[in-house]
């Protein structure tokens, strides 16, 4: 791992782990008060006194949520739904990627901006006739339908062609000369040397559909096929919010990509090493 | 072949196709909030499905906001529930869009049994009512009114609750003490109605075709509640945003001595501090005494698969029993006039004291919403009210700016 | 070849993106309630109305602010971190995870945490200010400190991820350029300022594109922060959008409003890439 030149006096070594301190307090924060949530009980959440130590801590807020809602079936849903999207994006994002940033062809730049267009309109607006065409593809309220519409991005794909991109174009003329055609080379060539960037991808990708709300409202029109996002919003009152639950799911909700991180985490951090965001 | 095992089979062949028919699993799918899960609710649709059997109702529920994107996609696309509850306001703007289902048919043939409309209260009916057709039934009718910690009140020497508007600033200064405020206002724009109301003000002239907020009387409301913040420092700024907990913690916490609210903040004050000391009155009378109601009401899309289903759920939960049981276990008051009379009721202190307010309750935008334009012009006077309470503007000023410009989309 | 490898791409996008953005420009061309009651058709009426119409410019002009606003301190923060972090501090590893946690967190749930905090009356943020002798803050609650507030909630949000992307980048960068460097006498700061960051360009441009795209569409942060409040001080555009599509039912309308903000980001990102997208290669 290369270092950044040069050494720090004593002082600077201070006040650059004093920014840290700082760093890390501001993004645990929050974090740390939505643990403290979920162990609180109704009296403190409606008691209007901040509280960050519950005088009891309610543990029982994570055995009641199961009860309270299908649970269960609301992770599951969630895994399903953010797992089928990223296989997908891992399918199809990387090659055309490769595409993009190693093969010549006519309109290769208006292609690209076009894709990259996708990126500048809302979700929301792209919406309704969204839902119409899953209502006639007869996909409602299937995991399919809640699939389908993010099966690629324009955002992976310019990331992956990012990371394709510095990979050195000798390796890729050999092989043509050799007569390979492109899908041989994607297939033999690049994507071994794509591990680091497809971890990249997925971490991005799941966290990103874990945390979807939007397509799963409207497309979903029963109870049990609701993932997490759309589950929590049962807990709450037409008049307030149900912290302390709402604050559990949000626990909940969180370990998982926690975990995905975890597992990528070497990958991430070296990823672009490799192919180098030069 | 024997003739009679001809018939024998023959009848054996009828007989599946009539068991198989009956047999075929049909879903009403019904829209509802998520805070309105009542027991007695769940009650009905258990027993609604025990009487019809090989129907299973789906019970879909949401927070408004996000109903709200849901239905319209779903009216877009023609793929709608069957029964929808709505916060009030929705029958009327999508009805006229042609989006739901006239009910007239419906009432003509059950109003009598059920005692629709009659025993309704009156502007409950009105308001679900587009060009005299029925397109919504109301299933919850509140009101806001005054709720006071009897404690603070004390202690500043008050030992009743203020009726007037001096009277309510006098105990609001009073009250003020020690970083305690006397009224905590909610950020939401319909909150400020009882203050106009209060003070004669009319929302909407059909005659004239024109707003009635750039009165003098609705500045010098705005001007009450404004003054009582930046001036008087007896009221905090409301906090931004779209949600209702805002002052109902401040009281809860003992930090505001008075607040306006409806029976949905009994609970949360009760689980929050048991130990609370507080009390329910009448709303303030200026010129007149009043305030703004609100309440549930279901209506059914024209788009329905099974519309005569979801009039015979809808009946079900309508019903005086279910009224009854559903407000004495969870504290929301009804909308029929057989309901507030009930000795059950009455003796009930929250129903009771909540319920009082419904004589002189007001639908705040009900002949508004009848010209089409209601949401745009609603958004003129939030923005108006906002730039009055948030900026400390001069209430008069910025009325008559923003009721120009809202006369201008009405006349569109 | 491409074309066939592009196959399945060209058939989803077109599916999914490229019909519905069809769909809704033919929207926008009526007044009205296009796709769900009635509508008339007015052609480019709607486009006209809405560069003349004050709310939507100043919602344009707030989310501009929000939006430049968010990624210039989203990256400077975000490469100031990674500057410390690439390098050997104690604790690396798990002091990048936790700053990288608020970016894997649903927004939808840390945006209720926050809004809980900044409670000008019932938040802690305040009562801490208070324990420590401090004046307290309205954040969210006044127009003046509402913009300033919710874009430090989007970067306390962003800034990990920018951080992690350049650190991936930094240590990327070739040992001996840094070594010459200092052979040369060069001293760390000088380092810094006439090597890594020229070398980062790309990655500044892909981030400050990816970030300027995304925060001038945010939706998320003003509704489920303020609502758009106190006094439209954060009604960003996607939000303006949003409810005037969904409360007032004004769809035809809302729908040109969004192709209008499609131009402008296009134009954005135009001019983004000629700014930074000069290469430097050593």
């Amino acid at each position: 791992m290369s270092r950044k030149p040069g050494g720090h006096g004593p002082a600077a070594s201070l006040a650059i782990y004093a920014v840290l301190a700082l760093a890390v307090l501001l993004a645990v924060f929050p974090f740390i008060y939505m643990i403290s949530l979920s162990l609180q009980s109704d009296a403190d959440i409606y008691s209007g006194v901040p509280v960050i130590i519950p005088q009891t801590l309610q543990f029982s807020n994570y055995v009641d949520i199961w009860e309270r809602a299908p649970f269960v079936r609301f992770i599951l849903n969630s895994f399903i739904i953010a797992g089928g999207i990223t296989l997908l994006h891992l399918i199809f994002d990387p090659l055309i990627g490769y595409v993009f940033a190693k093969m010549k062809f006519p309109g290769k730049r208006v292609m690209f901006a076009a894709l990259l267009s996708t990126l500048m309109l809302p979700f929301f607006i792209r919406m309704i006739p969204l839902y119409l065409l899953t209502a006639q593809m007869g996909m409602l309220n299937t995991y399919q339908g809640l699939i389908l519409p993010f099966a690629m991005s324009a955002y992976g794909i310019f990331l992956m062609r990012q990371f394709i991109a510095p990979i050195p174009n000798d390796l890729i003329d050999a092989a043509r000369i050799d007569g390979a055609n492109d899908l041989v080379i994607y297939w033999r060539i690049v994507l071994p040397q794509l591990r680091p960037a497809l971890a990249t991808l997925a971490l991005l990708t799941f966290v990103f559909q874990f945390n979807e709300f939007l397509w799963p409202l409207i497309v979903v029109s029963s109870t049990e096929m609701r993932p997490i996002t759309t589950g929590l919003t049962l807990f709450n009152q037409e008049f307030f919010t149900q912290w302390n639950l709402t604050a559990t799911g949000g626990v909940i909700l969180f370990l998982p990509s926690f975990l995905l991180f975890l597992i990528t985490q070497r990958y991430f951090i070296r990823s672009v090493m490799m192919s180098g965001m030069k | 072949m024997s003739v009679r095992f001809m018939r024998g089979f023959a009848a054996a062949v009828v007989g599946t196709l009539l068991v198989g028919g009956s047999a075929h699993a049909q879903t009403l799918t019904v829209y509802w909030n998520a805070g309105h899960a009542y027991d007695a609710y769940a009650k009905v649709i258990e027993q609604f499905e025990a009487d019809n059997p090989g129907w299973t109702v789906q019970w879909e529920r949401f927070q408004w906001p996000d109903m709200r994107t849901k239905l319209v996609a779903d009216f877009a696309v023609g793929n709608t529930p069957d029964l929808v509850a709505e916060p009030g306001g929705w029958v009327q703007e999508f009805a006229q869009q042609g989006l739901l289902e006239p009910l007239d048919a419906y009432i003509e043939a059950d109003g009598a049994e059920m005692g629709y409309p009659d025993d309704w209260q009156d502007f409950s009916v009105s308001r679900n009512m587009v060009d005299d057709a029925y397109y919504g039934v109301q299933i919850h009718l509140t009101c806001a009114t005054l709720v006071y910690n009897t404690d603070l009140l004390a202690e500043a020497g008050f030992d009743a609750p203020p009726t007037t508007w001096e009277e309510f600033r006098e105990v609001a200064i009073a009250t003020s003490t020690n970083g305690r405020f006397g009224f905590a206002p909610n950020p939401v724009t319909s909150y400020y109605w009882p203050w106009l109301f209060q003070n004669g003000v009319e929302y909407y002239d059909p005659e004239t075709n024109t707003v009635g907020f750039d009165s003098p009387e609705a500045a010098e409301a705005l001007q009450f509640v404004s003054d009582l913040i930046h001036d008087d420092k007896a009221a905090p700024l409301p906090v931004a945003g779209a949600d209702y907990e805002g002052p109902q913690k401040l009281f809860t916490a003992g930090r505001a001595a008075m607040i306006i609210t409806g029976p949905w903040d009994v609970a949360p004050i009760q689980t929050g501090n048991p130990n609370l000391n507080w009390a329910i009155a009448p709303s303030l009378t200026n010129k007149t005494q009043a305030t703004q109601a609100g309440g549930v009401s279901l209506m059914i899309p024209a788009a329905a698969e099974h519309k005569d289903m979801a009039w015979e759920l809808l009946k079900r939960f309508v019903s005086l029993e279910t009224e009854l049981e559903a407000s004495l276990a969870n504290g929301m008051t009804m909308p029929r006039k057989s309901w507030a009379e009930h000795p059950d009721v009455q003796a009930n202190e929250i129903l009771g004291n909540f319920g009082q307010c419904l004589a002189y309750a007001r639908d705040i935008t009900a002949e508004l919403r009848l010209t089409g334009k209601s949401a745009r012009v609603e958004e003129l006077l939030k923005t108006a009210v906002d730039e009055i309470i948030y900026n400390d503007r001069p209430a008069q000023e910025i009325l008559s700016q923003y009721a120009a410009e809202a006369n201008r989309v009405l006349a569109e | 070849m491409a074309y066939a490898l592009l196959l399945p791409g060209i058939a989803y996008f077109t599916v999914y993106f490229f019909y519905p953005i069809a769909v809704e420009f033919w929207a926008s061309l009526f007044r009205g309630q296009p796709l769900i009651g009635h509508a008339q058709f007015a052609g480019l009426a709607n486009y006209v109305v809405a560069l003349t119409d004050a709310t939507v410019r100043h919602s344009f002009l707030i989310t501009l602010v929000y939006a430049v606003g968010t990624t210039v301190f989203t990256l400077l923060i975000g490469l100031g971190l990674a500057a410390i972090l690439a390098g050997p501090v104690r604790a690396n590893a798990l002091i990048r995870a936790i700053i990288f946690f608020p970016y894997i967190i649903s927004f939808v749930i840390v945006a209720l945490m926050w809004k809980s905090l900044l409670d000008p009356y019932t938040g802690i943020l305040n009562s801490v200010l208070i324990t420590l002798g401090l004046p307290t803050q309205n954040w969210l609650s006044t127009p003046s400190s509402a913009l300033p507030t919710m874009i430090a909630v989007s970067v306390w949000k962003d800034v990990g991820y920018a951080m992690l992307i350049y650190i991936a980048a930094i240590q990327g960068i070739p040992e001996q350029l840094y070594e010459a460097a200092s052979i040369d006498g060069a001293k760390p700061r000088q380092i810094f300022t006439r090597i890594t960051v020229p070398l980062l360009m790309p990655t500044t441009l892909f981030l400050a594109v990816v970030s300027m795209i995304s925060n001038l569409q945010d939706m998320s942060a003003p509704f489920l922060l303020t609502n758009g409040g106190p006094a439209n001080a954060t009604r960003l555009f996607s939000l303006h959008v949003y409810e005037t599509a969904f409360v007032q039912l004004e769809i035809g309308y809302a729908s040109a409003l969004s192709f209008l903000m499609f131009l402008i980001i296009l134009l954005i990102t135009f001019i983004q890439f000629k700014l930074l997208g000069r290469e430097v290669a050593y």
